[in-house]
């Protein structure tokens, strides 16, 4: 069977071009998977996951034309606090990959019902954080000094000034009120690590009308794995999902028309129209996207 | 399993025939002239095209498959100039207070330019046949001046070596009896469609198995004058019938003619099938092209591309993203053109 029996032009690209393809830019570009703060940026290898690190192969290309490996971030501001003190901290998309139907890539948690259904694929996304946590001695040693708390009793001849006369800041005033500029002193051994794993199966859905069809990604399912309590872990996957299905999916959208190029006014390229023969384009199978092309005279 | 799979269909190559046709049919005709001296000549030209197609086959050749490229407009116009001539005019009764009462005719003789114009109306009539047949290769340059450099810096370091230079000066030097300057000027002609940087490269060549292009096709050209002739005799001996009947005669007629352009061209169909079988030009001008785009096409690729494959260039002083390709393949089939590779 030709690959072009129903269709003009046939394309097809298999889940490992894009898992090599992130492989690549997590080798090449890896600003764009790390951020942390300076003591982070300049010792990559205090990162959480150093998997992706080691991945880069800094003394010959990364290092060599002298890229950055994390993109700087500025320090953790502390609530409440007014000084220069700020918390270090690393964020890092540790991996990044993509399974069309059937599943053989990732291993699907039990909550998403493997296996993949047809016509789907899932997404997996790693994301590891990391707080250098400062000791307890450490901090009180550099809190602030505040004077004592003095409680003004109201006998009805005094007004509240605005502000009290310990220098605190009015009940409205913002948590924040200086960008830190000065990291805690960095402790290795306080540098507290956790990642998590976020599995999402979705699909592609024709939607509108025949004579204006769209291509949507919808969202089938999500799920973080083993955050505890599972109720927190519950309640952040409905936060996710509502955000990705209300906010993020709806842009993601793709007006068909707009593919059809016109070549010359005299040669039209679009997507091959659903039949029998393609009941969906683009297709997700035998671990593959498919795109199906005609070209009308 | 290739990861990438592109492939095109024999339709699709037809398709893409027909949309040539139309988009010729839209083209406004050319036009030009030049004098030379008193003599002058003018043209005006337009494309059609009026047959072919093109097949791919289980040999793995791309055929096309007479082609047939109709001049229509063509008007050719042939012009004279003479020498201007005037005279006459001269005054025979002057007025005694000042100008001309009587003066003589004045005649003024190929005063036009050009005095003698013969257009020659071909349109319609002449036609270009070509059919041939044609493979796709593809292979790697790695290049030695690379030597142990990274992909990236390979990407950035300019090719200042010789080494596609001398490989183009040694495979030019096989022609016999070429002059040394003339090897060396052939092959420093075409390094530049070449060289870049120190990169491997994917590249993909083209080779004429054999073709044949006939400027005029006798046959069809043949039929072309005898289907205009039969058309004017058909307006012209029923011209009082509707000119929709006289439509469906011309209709009727065209089967005739084409079985006519048949049989007149089966020689050239025959020496095409020969040409296929033996893998060669008949012609000397056939031979001589094939010749010349098989021994270009053996240096220069009709396409290449870095490999690693820059797919996200450099921003803001960050280096650029290299994604190895490999394993790249050009099959061609009966149903269709397939190129497939994987990225690494």
């Amino acid at each position: 069977m030709a690959l072009t029996d129903h269709c003009d032009i046939f394309a097809s690209v298999h889940e490992q071009s894009f898992n090599n393809i992130v492989l690549q830019l997590q080798a090449q570009r890896p600003s764009l998977f790390n951020y942390g703060t300076m003591t982070f940026a300049s010792h990559p290898e205090l990162l959480c996951n150093q998997t992706i690190i080691k991945r880069i192969d800094p003394e010959v290309e990364v290092g060599v034309f002298d890229n950055p490996v994390v993109s700087e971030q500025p320090l953790l501001a502390i609530p409440g606090y007014s000084g220069p003190f700020g918390l270090e901290y690393c964020l890092q998309l540790a991996e990044l990959s993509i399974d069309f139907h059937p599943s053989n890539v990732h291993t699907l948690p039990a909550a998403l019902a493997p296996p993949l259904p047809e016509q789907r694929f899932s997404l997996k996304g790693r994301a590891c954080a990391g707080l250098n946590c400062p000791s307890t001695d450490l901090l009180i040693k550099l809190a602030p000094n505040e004077r004592a708390f003095s409680p003004v009793i109201d006998t009805g001849t005094h007004r509240q000034p605005a502000r009290d006369p310990a220098g605190n800041p009015p009940k409205d005033a913002p948590l924040v009120t200086q960008t830190p500029t000065r990291p805690f002193p960095f402790n290795r051994e306080g540098i507290i690590c956790f990642c998590l794993d976020l599995f999402a199966v979705l699909h592609l859905e024709r939607e509108g009308s025949a004579a204006a069809p769209i291509i949507s990604l919808r969202l089938d399912n999500l799920e973080i794995v083993d955050i505890e309590p599972v109720r927190l872990e519950n309640a952040v996957e409905c936060f996710l999902k509502t955000i990705l299905i209300m906010s993020v999916l709806p842009k993601v959208k793709l007006a068909l028309n707009a593919l059809i190029l016109s070549v010359g006014k005299v040669l039209t390229i679009g997507p091959t129209p659903i039949s029998a023969a393609v009941p969906f384009n683009p297709a997700i199978e035998n671990d593959q996207i498919k795109v199906f092309v005609s070209l009308t005279v | 399993m290739a990861t990438v799979t592109v492939a095109v269909n024999e339709r699709a190559f037809n398709d893409i025939v027909m949309a040539a046709a139309k988009y010729l049919e839209s083209v406004p005709p050319f036009s030009g002239s030049g004098s030379f001296g008193p003599f002058s000549a003018g043209y005006t030209i337009g494309f059609k095209l009026t047959g072919g197609s093109i097949d791919l086959t289980s040999t793995g050749r791309v055929h096309f498959d007479e082609l047939h490229v109709t001049y229509d407009p063509l008007i050719l116009t042939l012009g004279l100039d003479l020498p201007h001539i005037q005279f006459g005019g001269e005054c025979i009764i002057p007025n005694p207070f000042g100008g001309c009462i009587l003066r003589l005719p004045e005649v003024d003789l190929f005063g036009a330019n050009p005095d003698i114009s013969i257009p020659i109306n071909l349109s319609n009539t002449i036609v270009s046949e070509f059919s041939g047949e044609f493979t796709v290769s593809n292979s790697k340059q790695v290049l030695v001046a690379k030597g142990s450099l990274r992909p990236h810096a390979a990407h950035i370091t300019t090719d200042t070596s010789n080494e596609i230079r001398d490989r183009f000066r040694t495979i030019v030097g096989t022609i016999p009896f070429l002059p040394a300057s003339a090897v060396n000027s052939i092959a420093d002609a075409l390094v530049p469609f070449v060289k870049t940087n120190l990169a491997d490269k994917w590249q993909f060549f083209l080779r004429d198995v054999w073709h044949d292009l006939e400027l005029i096709s006798i046959s069809d050209t043949a039929v072309n004058i005898l289907q205009n002739l039969s058309d004017r005799f058909i307006d012209a001996i029923l011209a009082p019938v509707p000119s929709a009947v006289r439509g469906i005669i011309k209709v009727m007629l065209i089967p005739i003619f084409d079985a006519l352009a048949a049989v007149l061209d089966f020689g050239d169909d025959a020496l095409e099938w020969l040409s296929s079988q033996l893998q060669i030009s008949f012609g000397l001008f056939d031979l001589l092209a094939q010749l010349v785009i098989n021994f270009v096409g053996l240096m220069v690729p009709f396409y290449q591309f870095e490999n690693p494959y820059p797919m996200i260039e450099d921003s803001s002083g960050l280096i650029p993203v290299l994604v190895p390709i490999e394993n790249v393949a050009v099959v061609v089939n009966d149903d269709e053109f397939v190129a497939s590779a994987d990225i690494v």
